[in-house]
């Protein structure tokens, strides 16, 4: 069954690239206002007020303190109440019990797209300030309060709850300095101190439920919540940027790398301003990156950017009511575990390799894009791949040379949870995120029409040559020229990932036919550029050599570090140098470069903001 | 503040009842249940609920045009049209038209009496598929609407309106919202003040915690009485937010926006206590479980039944006023790619009439269960429905990617500020509004020529001044009706003088 698929086609970002781009392929006449608007699109000339500011504008501007993230709160949390009852495992287990709860409740941060590429974006890019982050964190507070209060013991220490009222001010205030430097991520002030203990009132009478009151008042303060910077020496000749101080520095370095708060060998190097000095600075970012947390969080960047979530599900058809199920069910053939799990470790394997060249054995681009190290710890996948199931914590095994060059030949930038691959898709993808193009928007006649030929005798690459390359097109412009040919070098895998040189048809519950597939293709990595490839691994090589995976990289970095677009005008020499980083070094140099540069320790407060 | 009793027997027949699997009957409503109340005589509610793709042909769509009896000139070189509703019956169904159509018990003669179904509605660009168009944010759309400036959306328009809510007593959501991913509202950061960005406002994806937003479980609530210190965080944030810090004035506006939430917990915790309900509802069982619903219309079905059945019961208790459910099952049996597979294979015939198909059973089980849960008597003669305006509309019209003649089905008396039982078309038939035609219409449009008609800005302007919501409290927005006006050449140039600046006014025969 043939998969209809979307032209990705228009005007302005394409249509001034072909001449003679008439209207023969066009089905409505000259009414018709489905047709791509030229120049003809004007606001209506009665006056309109100002608005409220379009996305791009509502994205740019101001730069602000960062909301923590869903996984940066939980983890936070966790963290705070584990630290504050001493490490006890029974209160622990406990507190993590009745937590549970009210963590689930705390909203999920959407991947938030930045215009320049509508369909990536980064869940850091989240930083909306919703109801159900307000109220989501103010019921965590409310039962983390509750179960650290109730070990008072452990929480404030026995002067909290001795016969002796005469150390009880002092108990409070020892307890309210030392909580506080955790909660608040910064030292406490004598102004502070003053205002939790106004919390309490009475300070001789401590009880459980005046200490709740207390940590609630720091689980939901400001500092808490959000990564609260306010610099601390200016820039020299600069009234925008400030260098950070070392208890806001500890924390953006924490939270960069561990998507958490610091450890106390982090918080003595805040105490100490030891992470303000060179040396100090480098012994903190090597040891946080030798710690596996570096290795879970920066997970979370490469799924973001090569959008691993957005896998379909492999399964689906399997539950088709319409379809034949066992058209699907022939396709697949004999895998033994299903393909839900299948999914999993698609991506899984993604995430292992990227984490295997950042931080086991670090390498660079050329090992992303043209390794053949298989990290399939499932059976299935494996077999897909041909090669041995993975031991996490073993050395990988390899996949057949030269079937499989690099991330982009894995299952999950193949797998469709159809019968059919998607070139399409495959080149909207590395047009869009891997080599920062910006593709305009589909146009409005994008719906094609099938029925004029037989697609069930053609390969997915011929019925999407037929469909989106016809000459004079508007489809044509870009399909033919940035989008289809970077995904039809791949068109050696199906839609299960499986390495194959004939497309297998199968209709009506069996193989109808196969037919022979063409993998040679012009992708234009730098549009122009006519060099062709026969096949996948010469675009990876077509790739590497454009530089422009590196430049991508070092802006997909970029975007995640800050949580903001990078400014033309202040950010330039930044992303220069990340995208050298990433050209000549590894993976896990970009880690660390990034954190090294000089505007990771400053706060800039944005374009056209000065202090007042 | 006003208090709602909802009796023993209410109770079984609704929120009780759908915990040990009944239907909720009206037929076993206390016919004179809030006779005595006049104060709720009037309280109107809105409903919106949408669904993905469209593209649902208009033979499929709409009544037949023969219905459309009266015709009027309702601007110089503009006549519409409109008709009364009428259902045919087609064995044990009522019908309206393929998609309208369901068990005559359900699409009773009374239910259709309070249907609007109207046609003509144009989005005047080239949008393709949106998901905040359904109720006025053009611009979380593709196309040309992505140019466009982000605005609130009607709900929440209506949400912070002082007209729509002049007390917020005893409400605990202002808007109810489920849906199967986000995109359906938006507001600014500050509702309140109206400042900041415009961002998603976020949804809730089961009846479970839709449920529990609204009635919240008392284990869950206890805590928060306990620890009465909001009005103390507050305080902090604003300190903060004055202080002569170095903050940005994003920084600023970040503690704005806090503020602003800690504000409206702080109203809902008051809220809890004076709860409207005398009874705890219950929380419908759905009845899916874990189960995947994928392919499973059935399945669907009970799952939606559960969530008009909160909404039923919110409404009843007087703790919200707005709900919003965005449908992005497809109610199908159909397991794989919908979006590519079928929507934007609409011409085809054999998926015309599984488009068609799924989206009717929306219409049953969604539009008329709702419609029928609410119709129970609310004050002398006057249901819950009487006082909602329920509006159905789909992401796309004819064809996938089409954005004119939005169909748009209401339910519900709008509290007697709309008339209902109309079959409307706003096209205008003067040839000057022609779209369509020819050749283009004979290949996408079975020939059926298709001419430009009012604008749907002017049909979400409509449904806010029927919820009572004023002009002047969203008129600042610099548009013509509801939502960024910004037609594209091709539309503007088949409109006569009028067509944008009358989107002011509530639309035609149904005031």
């Amino acid at each position: 069954m043939l998969r209809t698929v979307v032209c990705l086609a228009l005007v302005s970002g394409c249509m001034g690239q072909i001449e003679g781009g008439g209207e023969e392929g066009n089905v409505i006449d000259e009414h018709d206002p489905l047709m791509p608007i030229d120049t003809g699109m004007k606001l209506d000339p009665k006056p309109v007020p100002p608005l409220p500011p379009s996305p791009a504008e509502t994205r740019s501007g101001p730069t602000a303190w960062k909301r923590l993230g869903r996984v940066q709160y939980e983890n936070t949390i966790k963290e705070l109440v584990t630290w504050s009852l001493q490490a006890s495992p029974g209160p622990i287990t406990s507190a993590m019990y009745h937590l549970k709860a009210p963590l689930a409740n705390l909203p999920g941060d959407l991947r938030t797209p930045l215009l320049p590429e509508p369909r990536g974006g980064f869940t850091r890019l989240d930083q909306d300030v919703t109801q159900e982050f307000v109220e989501g964190t103010y019921g965590v507070a409310v039962v983390a309060a509750a179960q650290m209060a109730g070990r008072m013991d452990l929480v404030v220490g026995k002067c909290a709850n001795d016969k002796d009222t005469t150390n009880d001010l002092e108990c409070l205030t020892t307890f309210i300095k030392r909580f506080g430097e955790r909660a608040l991520r910064r030292g406490v002030t004598a102004e502070d101190v003053a205002y939790f203990r106004g919390l309490i009132g009475d300070v001789t009478a401590m009880s459980s439920s005046r200490l709740a009151t207390l940590l609630m008042g720091f689980l939901t303060a400001p500092e808490h919540l959000y990564q609260l910077e306010l610099g601390e020496a200016p820039i020299a000749g600069r009234k925008d940027a400030f260098t950070l101080s070392a208890y806001e520095l500890a924390s953006r370095l924490s939270y960069q790398l561990w998507n958490t708060m610091p450890d106390e060998a982090l918080f003595e190097a805040a105490r100490s301003g030891a992470v303000l000095t060179p040396e100090g600075y480098r012994q903190q970012l090597d040891r946080l990156l030798r710690d596996p947390r570096a290795r879970i969080a920066t997970r979370e960047f490469y799924r973001d950017w090569l959008r691993l979530d957005e896998l379909p599900d492999l399964n689906a058809l399997n539950n088709d009511g319409v379809r034949e199920a066992a058209t699907f069910r022939a396709f697949i053939g004999d895998l033994k575990m299903g393909l839900s799990a299948v999914r999993g470790a698609m991506i899984d394997d993604v995430l292992a390799m990227t984490e295997y060249f950042s931080f086991t054995r670090p390498g660079g681009l050329k090992e992303l894009l043209t390794s053949e190290l298989s990290f399939a710890t499932n059976p299935d996948l494996a077999h897909i791949y041909g090669a041995p199931v993975w031991q996490p914590g073993a050395e990988p095994p390899s996949v057949p040379a030269g079937t499989r060059p690099g991330l982009f030949t894995r299952g999950a930038f193949l797998a469709t949870g159809s019968l059919r691959s998607r070139p399409i898709m495959k080149g909207v993808f590395l047009r869009e995120a891997v080599l920062c193009d910006q593709l305009p928007p589909p146009p409005a006649d994008a719906d094609m029409d099938t029925s004029k030929f037989d697609a069930d005798k053609l390969t997915t690459r011929q019925i999407v040559e037929t469909l989106t390359e016809a000459k004079g097109t508007s489809c044509a412009v870009c399909h033919a020229n940035l989008i289809n040919h970077l995904g039809f070098p791949t068109e050696s895998y199906d839609a299960l990932g499986r390495n194959i040189s004939q497309e297998r048809l199968f209709a009506n519950g069996k193989l109808q036919t196969s037919l022979p597939v063409n993998t040679r293709a012009v992708p234009q990595v730098n549009p122009g550029d006519t060099t062709p490839v026969n096949n996948a691994s010469e675009l990876m090589q077509q790739l590497l050599r454009s530089q422009k995976v590196a430049a991508c990289l070092a802006r997909q970095y970029f975007r995640y570090t800050y949580g903001r677009p990078e400014s033309s005008r202040n950010d330039g020499p930044a992303l220069d140098r990340l995208a050298r980083v990433v050209r000549d070094g590894t993976l896990a140099d970009l880690l660390r470069e990034t954190a090294l540069a000089p505007e990771f320790r400053q706060r800039w407060l944005g374009e056209q903001e000065v202090t007042r | 503040m006003k208090t709602v009793t909802i009796n023993r027997r209410q109770m079984l027949r609704g929120a009780g009842g759908v915990a040990v699997g009944l239907p909720f009957l009206p037929s076993l409503v206390p016919v004179k249940a809030y006779a005595a109340n006049v104060a709720f005589a009037r309280v109107p509610r809105f409903v919106a609920i949408t669904t993905e793709h469209g593209g649902i042909s208009w033979p499929n769509m709409f009544p037949s045009s023969a219905a459309l009896t009266n015709s009027q000139e309702i601007l110089p070189g503009f006549t519409a049209r409109w008709g009364a509703l009428k259902a045919t019956f087609e064995g044990n169904d009522a019908v309206l038209s393929p998609v309208l159509r369901a068990p005559a018990t359900l699409l009773t003669p009374r239910i259709a009496s309070r249907m609007n179904v109207l046609r003509g509605l144009d989005i005047p660009m080239y949008m393709a598929h949106q998901s905040g168009a359904h109720l006025g944010n053009y611009s979380a759309s593709g196309g040309e609407s992505q140019t466009l400036r982000n605005l609130p959306t009607i709900d929440q328009v209506m949400a912070y309106s002082s007209s729509f809510y002049p007390t917020l007593d005893g409400i605990r959501e202002r808007v109810l919202y489920h849906a199967g991913k986000y995109g359906l509202s938006y507001n600014f950061s500050v509702p309140s003040k109206r400042t900041g960005g415009v961002q998603a406002t976020r949804p809730v994806y089961s009846a479970k915690t839709l449920f529990e937003q609204v009635f919240p479980p008392p284990s869950a609530l206890a805590p928060l009485g306990t620890t009465p210190i909001v009005d103390r965080v507050l305080e902090r944030y604003r300190s903060l937010r004055n202080s002569n810090s170095r903050l940005s004035s994003g920084d600023r506006q970040r503690l704005d926006d806090h503020i602003e939430r800690l504000a409206d917990l702080e109203r809902k915790l008051r809220a809890r206590s004076s709860s409207s309900c005398s009874v705890t509802p219950t929380l419908p069982n759905d009845g899916v479980g874990t189960q995947s619903t994928r392919a499973r219309p059935d399945l669907m079905v009970k799952q939606y039944a559960a969530i008009t059945e909160v909404v039923a019961m919110a409404f009843a208790c007087g703790v919200t006023r707005v709900a919003l459910i965005g449908i992005t099952d497809t109610f199908s049996e159909a397991a794989g790619d919908w979006h590519q597979d079928y929507a934007h294979q609409w011409h085809i015939p054999v998926k015309q009439q599984a488009l068609a198909a799924a989206v009717q059973r929306v219409f049953q089980s969604v539009v008329l269960e709702l419609a029928r849960k609410l119709d129970v008597e609310e004050a002398a003669g006057v249901t819950y429905l009487d006082n909602t305006l329920v509006q159905w509309t789909q992401e796309c019209g004819w064809a996938t990617h089409d954005n004119w003649s939005m169909p748009v089905v209401t339910v519900g008396g709008a509290a007697g500020a709309l008339k209902t039982g109309r079959f409307c078309d706003y096209q205008n038939q003067n040839p000057r509004a022609l779209l369509i035609a020819g050749a283009a219409s004979q290949t996408r449009y079975g020939g059926q020529p298709i001419h430009s008609g009012l604008t749907y800005n002017r049909w979400l302007g409509t449904a806010l001044q029927a919820m009572g919501v004023k002009p002047e409290e969203y008129a600042q927005e610099g548009m013509f009706g509801y939502a960024q006006h910004y037609p594209n050449a091709k539309f503007s140039k088949t409109w006569v003088p009028g067509v944008a600046e009358s989107a002011n006014a509530p639309l035609p025969f149904l005031t």
